[in-house]
């Protein structure tokens, strides 16, 4: 309840155009919202530039935010339309793939399980992988999720129950251990 | 398959999602933002400018066009109070930019846009009137917000 009213008074004192309130505001969303946007694109590097990009949209567009309380689920809205829009955008060269996959993250301990994922959340359906992302999110309701999806509660239980069936088939390997 | 098949699936995508986040994202994310919004300004101030200047064209252009028939208008009918001409070549003490755009042949009027304290001005001086025996022309002005 505490955390709800700071996260309100920082949303307010935001939209008055204090930049510190902004500041904090990102850096209390900026990690949940990185793993929400690599769940929908299942790549790293772009899942960055989206988070990005959709801060910077919550930012100009704040003062449309009529519930300050709501902030969290507006800016993952926000999130989630910013990584539909770029899904149609040309992908990157495979020249750049290749320089990703030699990055020191993906030498570290746990590259293989971090790359099979990646590898199964990009074989995914955009729809599927939507759903997969807002479940592994866990703050929404189903029908929460599905009003951010635009779809009906129904149908995103199916698109979930398809992503988790693909992904348990896909990841069976690293399920076993 | 059940609730716990789920559980260990998420588990294991929590394992493997970034864990880091991109530094300084709170900063390049205000600068951003903030380029947005001056290119915005910028962009409605130049609409805004150019639409004055369309008016002040179509302004002349008409003044122009309509000069001997506003003559002998004004030969037929009483010309109620002009403006003194000393008043129309006042200049608001603050403007910030002022411009006569050009005029040629027939015109009566010579039109000149000045913006002063938000609001930019058009306005239509009479030119010296070859006949002295003829209606002197009104001045006129308008002003329109580009705040």
């Amino acid at each position: 309840m505490e955390a709800e009213t700071d996260l309100a008074s920082l949303v307010v004192a935001a939209r008055a155009g204090s930049e510190e309130a902004w500041r904090r505001l990102v850096e209390a969303h900026q990690a949940p919202l990185l793993r929400l946007a690599w769940a929908l694109t299942g790549d790293r590097e772009l899942a960055a530039d989206i988070v990005q990009d959709a801060l910077v949209e919550a930012f100009l567009r704040i003062r449309q935010l009529r519930a300050p309380g709501a902030f969290s689920g507006w800016v993952r809205t926000i999130l989630v339309r910013t990584a539909q829009r770029r899904r149609s955008r040309p992908k990157p060269s495979p020249e750049r793939e290749r320089e990703d996959a030699r990055t020191p993250e993906t030498t570290a301990v746990g590259a293989e399980l971090r790359q099979a994922v990646d590898r199964a959340l990009a074989a995914l359906s955009p729809a599927c992988r939507e759903a997969l992302a807002l479940a592994m999110e866990g703050s929404l309701s189903s029908e929460q999720a599905a009003a951010v999806l635009g779809c009906s509660p129904g149908a995103y239980r199916v698109r979930l129950h398809e992503a988790r069936r693909r992904m348990r088939e896909r990841l069976a390997e690293f399920l076993k251990e | 398959m059940d609730a716990s098949d789920d559980r260990n699936l998420d588990a294991l995508l929590r394992a493997a999602a970034p864990e880091g986040v991109p530094e300084g994202l709170a900063g390049r994310v205000l600068a951003t933002a903030r380029a947005r919004q001056r290119r915005g300004r910028l962009v409605r101030w130049t609409v805004a400018t150019a639409a004055v200047l369309a008016a002040g064209v179509a302004v002349r252009l008409w003044l122009d066009s309509h000069a001997g028939s506003l003559r002998g208008l004004a030969a037929r009918t009483e010309v109620v109070a002009p403006l003194p001409r000393h008043e129309a070549e006042e200049r608001p003490a603050s403007a910030s930019f002022a411009v006569v755009l050009p005029s040629s042949g027939a015109a009566t009027h010579s039109v000149m846009m000045a913006r002063f304290d938000g609001r930019v001005a058009i306005c239509a001086r009479p030119k010296a009137v070859e006949d002295e025996f003829g209606p002197t022309p009104r001045a006129m002005v308008a002003s329109i917000s580009v705040d």
